[in-house]
């Protein structure tokens, strides 16, 4: 092969590296948010979608679909045209509900492909102050044991991470507390610090400042590692109940059939995006560490959270029956 | 007085024509969003929270609230006009309003309206300004049984009210209460009545049914009478303002009362949407004429706006002293507090002073500014009468689908509304009364949550509702509601008896 042939072949192959990378997008994109307008997903989805619509200089819209646990939105984008043009906004969420719900409209593995995780949140264990005599995750599991179901603990509802942390709490230290289903974290913070809810598995965006203010008391995260937000308090591991690790994560999903140059872009421009001083901020601001695992890793998450939860929700009778 | 000096101090934060600009932006952009049924204050503040990223929190947070003033303002609008509550607490001001505008007294609904969301606004932001940390441990004393409690008093206020005959307010009620249930159960999880629809997993939206039984059923019923808006054009200048203005001291005590009722309800937080109908309710109920209400009764727009707009205030007020949202747009606010980099919580007051203080000055000021520009806008919202029913009604049905499938981009709530018009169009025909109908359905799914959180709480002990004072004089004064009728027929009686 002649050197000019070489060279225009290099030029040809660039060439269309170059094309192909800018043939996506060229029209507004979609992010599905399967939940209400202001809650946890559309905290670091909706400034996720300004950088990227400024990166990337078209429009992403997310689109809020609210219901049923997130499952009516991820049945919606499990539905939609696999173009490159549509992506979903999931959570944790929707590796419970693969068990929780025994008749789901879509399957997160089949008709999804993982692109990468968004964003960490720790939950932490909170008690309300009255209670002077648990000072620690021993002092909770040994007033537990010796008053059974006396203490209560709010959740946002049932099947919410809230909820299913107190459940595997229940199973791993043996212990028997009344669950508390509220319809969501807001009302369920205010019942709590009120005095009216005894204790609860809270994220800790939420629930620092108010330990801050000496409103709560926090025994515990839930994580392998200290939080950031407040590194005086214990993990669960240091705490006294190894094993027990609970994350509050969200993630970006593709419908199945989006074209592999669209999930690469993709991939790489979110990685850039929740990587950058902006976004960064704005995650420490909610208590959380940035993600940005490869599609390979995040499937393995999905796969150990649907199968870790899929016990939980068994041992805790949790079913929804739809 | 420290609360003066910081008030002060906030002003001098805000005034800044950069801040001065975006508090009139805001306003705008939130009557636009309170005058589309279904596109409410949550959604408008969630939409533009990511234009104010890059903003100073101040400002941010100016520009914010002040959409959700203006949607607080733009709710009455299409109530009014077309029978339409642009938000769902704006239903109970179409009992009087609409009808006044049918009798060609739209400006004056207007302009009352504006001018008594004003002072709820005032009355509550009053209350932030000099009470802000004793009140809200106040809201933290209301745990499920309290709120049972105040979702009963609201039903309780109800009953005996109507002119309409007592089984049909009750199938009414009923049919609400029913409708209410359809979805996933909060407390259990359990499915009900969702006929293996995955659209109905997550209930009836109350929006939806109302957009449907009001503004279609409206138009289906003027299309059958005469094809014409009943409105009328109304003379429109500064003299209506002023007359209205002239009236309201007359109606010092409903006023006063609802934004009492506002306050209590915004604070602890039972809602806007409770509020009102309260505020109506009690209205009626201490009229020493309680039949005019419902056809046209100016003191039935005073009452449920001023409620409605003291309640979506002061639902701030947990918000700022606590970190706790007290409505669906606090919540968002909220979480525009952490992307700022400010901590919401009981540390905010101490920490960012600035910030508190501007904002709360921004009430006072985004207020006044609001009241100017809604007022300045009746001639041009009256003036919408005039336009022949064959080119609005139209143009309503299409906005009407446009705010159902706004509130969650679900295709499924047009046909939902489609249907609840139909019905809307039936009850009127046979006479039931939609009031009742769309309390249960709003209130029903709360009230038996708070109940059913209330019995885990206490264990089935249904003395938990006379546990405290505070629950006890609730419930209570629920009870002597319920039974009032009984009790001053017996009265009565005892009179007859006595004169005798």
């Amino acid at each position: 092969m002649s050197r000019i042939l070489k060279i225009a072949v290099a030029c040809t192959i660039a060439l269309a590296g170059t094309v192909q990378a800018q043939s996506w997008p060229t029209k507004p994109v979609t992010l599905i948010n399967p939940f209400a307008p202001g809650g946890g997903v559309d905290a670091f989805g909706r400034p996720l979608s300004v950088i990227l619509s400024k990166n990337l200089g078209t429009q992403f819209i997310v689109e809020n679909m609210a219901g049923a646990g997130g499952t009516v939105g991820a049945a919606s984008a499990a539905k939609r045209q696999a173009d490159g043009y549509n992506f979903f906004l999931g959570a944790v969420h929707h590796t419970i509900a693969e068990s929780l719900y025994t008749k789901l409209p879509y399957s997160l593995e089949k008709d999804f492909v993982p692109i990468t995780v968004l964003a960490y949140v720790p939950n932490v264990v909170v008690v309300h102050p009255k209670h002077t005599n648990l000072n620690s995750i021993k002092d909770l599991i040994a007033y537990a044991k010796a008053n059974p179901g006396k203490l209560n603990y709010g959740s946002a509802g049932n099947g919410t991470t809230h909820h299913l942390a107190g459940e595997l709490f229940k199973t791993m230290a043996g212990v028997n507390l009344t669950h508390i289903p509220y319809g969501g974290a807001g009302p369920m913070m205010k019942d709590l610090i009120g005095g009216q809810v005894d204790m609860a598995f809270d994220g800790m965006s939420t629930s620092a400042p108010q330990i801050k203010a000496g409103r709560l008391k926090a025994l515990a995260v839930t994580t392998t590692q200290r939080s950031f937000v407040d590194p005086s308090v214990p993990t669960m591991q240091e705490a006294g109940l190894p094993g027990y690790v609970v994350t509050t994560w969200y993630a970006l999903w593709a419908p199945r059939g989006t074209p592999k140059e669209a999930l690469d872009h993709m991939y790489q421009e979110t990685v850039k995006a929740i990587r950058s001083d902006e976004l960064k901020k704005v995650w420490e601001g909610q208590g959380a560490t940035v993600g940005g695992e490869s599609p390979e890793e995040f499937n393995k998450l999905i796969k150990s959270e649907i199968a870790k939860w899929a016990k939980v929700v068994k041992d805790a009778g949790a079913k929804v029956d739809n | 007085m420290e609360a003066l000096g910081l008030l002060l101090y906030g002003f001098k934060v805000l005034m800044t024509w950069k801040i001065l600009v975006l508090m009139v932006v805001g306003l705008v952009l939130g009557i636009f969003v309170g005058v589309l049924p279904g596109l409410g204050g949550p959604n408008g503040v969630a939409i533009l929270l990511p234009l104010t990223f890059t903003m100073d929190p101040t400002s941010a947070i100016v520009m914010l609230s002040c959409i959700y003033w203006g949607a607080l303002f733009g709710g009455a609008i299409t109530s009014i006009l077309f029978n339409i509550p642009g938000e769902a607490w704006s239903v109970a001001t179409t009992f009087d309003g609409y009808p006044m505008a049918q009798q060609g007294k739209a400006a004056e609904a207007l302009t009352a309206a504006f001018t008594s969301s004003f002072i709820g606004s005032l009355v509550a932001v009053m209350l932030i300004t000099f009470l802000a940390p004793g009140i809200a441990s106040f809201a933290l004393r209301f745990g499920p049984p309290e709120f049972f409690a105040v979702y009963l008093l609201t039903f309780c206020s109800f009953v005996g009210l109507g002119r309409e005959e007592k089984h049909k307010t009750i199938i009414s009620m009923a049919l609400g209460l029913l409708l209410a249930g359809v979805g996933m159960d909060t407390v259990s999880g359990q499915l009900r009545m969702t006929f293996g629809l995955n659209e109905l997993l997550r209930g009836i939206n109350f929006l939806v049914a109302v957009i449907g039984l009001f503004g279609i059923s409206e138009i289906l019923l003027t299309m059958e009478e005469r094809l014409a808006l009943r409105g009328h054009a109304a003379s429109i200048s500064l003299r209506v303002v002023l007359k209205v203005w002239m009236e309201m001291p007359r109606y010092w005590v409903t006023l006063l009362r609802s934004s009492v009722i506002g306050c209590w309800l915004g604070i602890t937080p039972g809602g806007a949407i409770a509020a009102s109908f309260m505020g109506y309710n009690l209205a009626k109920r201490f009229s020493k004429d309680p039949g005019s209400f419902g056809k046209g009764r100016i003191e039935g727009v005073f009452a449920p706006e001023t409620a409605a707009h003291a309640s979506g205030t002061s639902a701030l007020l947990p918000m700022l002293a606590l970190g706790i949202p007290g409505s669906g747009t606090a919540a968002i606010l909220l979480g525009g507090l952490m992307v700022w980099g400010l901590n919401p919580g009981p540390l905010l007051f101490v920490e960012h002073k600035d910030f508190v203080w501007g904002l709360i000055a921004s009430m006072y000021l985004g207020n006044v500014v609001g009241l100017v520009i809604v007022l300045t806008t009746v001639p041009l919202f009256a003036a919408v009468l005039r336009v022949p029913f064959s080119a609005i009604a139209p143009m309503i049905v299409v906005s009407c689908a446009i705010g159902a499938f706004a509130i969650q981009n679900a295709m499924f709530d047009i046909w939902l509304m489609l249907v609840f018009g139909v019905v809307g169009y039936v009850f009127k025909k046979i006479g039931i009364p939609l009031a009742p109908f769309t309390l249960a359905l709003v209130l029903g799914n709360r009230a038996e949550d708070s109940f059913r959180l209330s019995m885990i709480g206490a264990g089935g002990d249904l003395r938990v509702f006379w546990s405290n004072g505070l629950v006890g004089t609730i419930t209570s004064l629920a009870l002597v509601l319920l039974l009032w009728p009984l009790i001053s027929g017996g009265l009565d009686r005892l009179r007859g008896l006595a004169k005798r």
